[in-house]
């Protein structure tokens, strides 16, 4: 994407035309923009998967639809940098979003792993994705009570905030000291019943 | 490989792009959408409907439809910027507008009625 594109022109012209309130040319700015975001955004990021590189394209297009009057071409960057600017942060906000859920998926592997394991010593096993999401939901059906599901589900998830639990066992009202009493006397009960469940299915 | 990619990313984002101002009742294609599903009508069928062609239709759906109250305004200035009849396409969005009015009603909203009048009666009654 250079200075010397000639889209660029074009683009600005036709960002004025729209703002003035021509909103044929919408659909011509739609074309340019993409042919020139898609290229710029999958020169920049090689490894990311080209359906994530669209929705960041798309989002930050339909955003500038919405709202073409966001875009001060007196401000500075031409109508294309400034979306693709929104396009990389948009990347960008994907790549964290993606890295807290995979360590969280981690966090719910290893606990599973741990969990599961007789001794500890098959807890350096690697479990596959369907494994471990049919292992989980295995894990879940044993425990009827949907208070229950919530409690491991949270535990799942990484969560340790005694608050949670507690409203999950439905004592938010309830004192910090018999909060943490309860809150820890549900966790060894849905332990034991999970524990002995994969003891017996191992027998 | 390069160019594939690009492609793919453009088509990709073409059909999203497409879906969101579908999805978006800020966007005539939206009303355009409802109602060829309200009324199952192909492509071709809308676009002989509002009296235009392929290429104005394409046009046509990015148009923005902020403000209910210039429906008027706004189908006047699509006929003025594309070959489309006004007529029709406001045909066409109010056709849909008071279609989501009817099913965006609460359920509550008939029933309210019925137990005020049951609960009038009962008060009544008593006296």
């Amino acid at each position: 994407m250079t200075k010397t594109n000639p889209n660029i022109k074009t683009l600005k012209h036709l960002h004025q035309q729209l703002i003035d309130g021509d909103q044929s040319v919408s659909n011509t700015l739609c074309e340019l923009l993409l042919d020139l975001l898609s290229v710029a955004l999958n020169r920049k990021f090689p490894q990311i998967d080209e359906d994530i590189l669209s929705d960041c394209i798309t989002d930050s297009i339909i955003e500038y639809l919405k709202l073409p009057s966001k875009f001060d071409p007196s401000k500075g960057p031409s109508l294309d940098s400034f979306l693709l600017m929104a396009s990389i942060r948009n990347v960008q906000d994907f790549s964290k979003k993606s890295a807290t859920y995979s360590k969280k998926r981690d966090e719910y592997r290893e606990f599973l792993q741990i969990f599961v394991a007789e001794d500890g010593r098959e807890s350096n096993i690697g479990l596959e994705e369907e494994e471990f999401l049919k292992m989980k939901s295995e894990l879940l059906s044993i425990l009827q009570a949907p208070a229950d599901q919530m409690f491991f589900e949270a535990q799942l998830n990484g969560d340790k905030d005694i608050g949670v639990y507690a409203q999950i066992l439905g004592l938010k009202n309830s004192s910090k000291e018999t909060q943490k009493v309860e809150v820890k006397r549900a966790r060894d009960r849905i332990s034991k019943v999970l524990k002995r469940y994969v003891q017996n299915k191992r027998r | 490989m390069s160019k594939i990619r690009e492609d793919k990313i453009k088509k990709l984002a073409a059909e999203k792009i497409r879906a969101g101002l579908e999805g978006d009742p800020t966007f005539i294609a939206f009303y355009l959408k409802k109602y060829s599903e309200i009324e199952k009508k192909t492509l071709d069928q809308m676009i002989s409907i509002l009296g235009t062609n392929s290429e104005s239709y394409e046009k046509v759906v990015f148009f923005r439809f902020s403000d209910k109250q210039k429906i008027v305004e706004l189908c006047d200035l699509a006929a003025k910027q594309l070959k489309i009849e006004s007529d029709k396409l406001l045909s066409v969005i109010r056709h849909v507008l008071s279609i989501e009015a009817i099913t965006s009603m609460p359920s509550e909203s008939n029933e309210t009625p019925g137990l005020l009048m049951a609960a009038r009666k009962k008060e009544n009654e008593k006296k």
